[in-house]
Formats: C-alpha cells, structure tokens, sequence
C-alpha cells in the first residue's frame, strides 16, 4: 500500500494511460473549477481496500471519446453508445488503478453505472474527507475522477 | 488463412474496438460472434464453432473466469484457446484464469499490438502477410 501522494500519483497516471491509449485523449491536471459535467460513471471495488472511484464529464468530452475509440461519425453517436463508453472508461480506470496499488493482490469490481446527472450535483463535494478529487482538463473541456477509499485516504 | 472469433464483453463499444484492432492487426476473420457475458457466448458455441475466444472477466450474470471453467470442463470446447482481456491483472487474478484454461492475458487499457501479439502466440499463426512470406521461404527452401 502506498501513502495519499503515491496514491494520487498512481490514480493520476491510470486515468492518462487509459484516456490516451483507449480514446486518444490528452488532458492535463487543473485545479477544480465547478464545471457544470453532464453524466457520472461510477464503480464500486473491494478486496485488501474497498472503495468507488467516478468521472464526471460534459457530453463534449464523451463525443469525442467515442468518436475516437469507435471511429464514429457524430450523426452515429447515441446515449446508449456513450453510456458503454463511459462506463468501460471507468471500468478500466478502476482496474489499472488497482493494478498500480497492489499487483499481487486480488479486488472485485462491481458492474460500472451511468447517469445524466444535474447540474448541480457535483458542487460541494469536492475536498471531502476520505475523498481524493482530481480534475482535468481536455480540448473539450474538464473532467473529473473522484475515488473514496477509506482504508487508503 | 482466416478465423472465426467469439468477443465476450458486456460492452458492445469494446467488443467493436477488439474486432477493429483484431482487423487492422492483419488477421482475416471470417465469423465473428459477440456474446454480452458467458452464459450468451455458450448458448452461441451451440451454433457457432469457432477457432478462438476472447473474453472479458468482469460480466454480469456469468464472467469470464466461469466461462473458462464451463470451456474447460467441456470435452467438446476446452481446446478452443481463450485469452482473457481484462482491466483486473494482479498476479493472483491472472494465476487464476491461466489454471482455468486462459492461453493468453492482455491487460486494458491495451494498445493493437498486444492484442496482436498474445493472438498470435496463442493461435500459432501470424497476420496473414507473414503467414505467406514464412510459407514461401519454406516452398523456397524445397525447390
């Protein structure tokens, strides 16, 4: 197990290696800035720690996300299309995450969610304890992955 | 030479994505079967005989590690090579499918030449280009 700065360092560099290598997506790490995201993908793990880790995006980001991973046009784009999207970007997220946290040791995702959120149900969680908030920022705007785990933060 | 494949993801968005790279690698595939979990993908082996199956772990209703045990425990199915493809990669996780019958691991996020490069380890020919070129340095060789 690693300390919050580790953490943060191994959680930052999951998101990079899938949001580049799965949809071509270059984004650097901002401070929050109260982006009003449309959808929220989230998934529970457990195992040596048990948490949920989610991504806050707006419908620009997520187009582009499918775009680039399905080589879609954007008249083919639907919601169920980037539901899927979403869903398997927090999915791998997750894993590569946990991969970078405890290699040998075995952890259990759930099945990922999606919604269309509100716009304002972001505000106000950011800097909550036990809470490691990450913002960044993309061509198409900001995203954000937020992951509770008690055990580790 | 060409194969039929069977993609097993829940995510229609990464069965198509795994059928592209498989594509754009230079493997020609004749029939491609997609299957949401492992209970979709046996239903289809009914139908369907296929050359090689690629799967990921995570699935409602049956994962990928219960589908290899059911490929595995079948006479009819356990030399079909499966390859796992899968956000979960700890040593254990991997120990367990390959004990399970799993050929071949790729770990996502991936890059094509992984996918590439475990397909053919696991079904022993390359992309069809080298398939040829290793064919005719060998009929070189008997003339």
């Amino acid at each position: 197990m690693a300390n919050i700065k580790k953490i943060k360092g191994m959680l930052t560099t999951a998101i990079f290696e899938v949001f580049e290598k799965m949809f071509y997506v270059f984004s650097e790490p901002v401070q929050a800035d109260g982006e009003n995201y449309q959808m929220k993908s989230s998934i529970n793990f457990s195992g040596p720690v048990s948490g949920e880790i989610y991504i806050l995006l707006n419908r620009a980001i997520a187009e582009t996300m499918v775009k680039n991973m399905l080589g879609l046009d954007e008249d083919e784009i639907n919601e169920s299309i980037i539901a899927d999207c979403m869903k398997e970007s927090i999915n791998m997220i997750c894993g590569n995450f946990l991969r970078k946290l405890d290699p040998d040791r075995v952890f259990h995702l759930s099945i990922p969610t999606f919604e269309l959120i509100s716009k304002d149900l972001h505000h106000g969680q950011e800097g909550k304890d036990q809470e490691l908030h990450l913002t960044f920022a993309a061509d198409d705007g900001n995203m954000a992955v937020v992951m509770t785990a008690p055990g580790i933060l | 030479m060409s194969f039929n494949v069977m993609i097993v993801d829940d995510s229609a968005a990464m069965r198509a994505v795994i059928k592209k790279v498989i594509t754009i690698s230079g493997f020609k595939i004749s029939t491609c079967v997609e299957a949401a979990n492992g209970r979709e993908a046996l239903e289809k082996l009914k139908q369907n005989w296929v050359d090689v199956i690629i799967s990921d772990v995570n699935m409602p209703e049956m994962n990928g590690l219960e589908l290899l045990q059911s490929l595995n425990q079948d006479p009819l199915y356990q030399n079909i090579p499966a390859i796992i493809v899968t956000t979960e990669g700890s040593s254990e996780r991997m120990k367990e499918a390959l004990n399970r019958g799993a050929k071949g691991f790729i770990k996502k996020p991936f890059q094509p030449e992984d996918i590439r490069k475990v397909l053919y380890d696991v079904i022993g020919v390359g992309v069809d280009g080298e398939y040829q070129e290793d064919q005719r340095d060998a009929d070189d060789g008997d003339f």
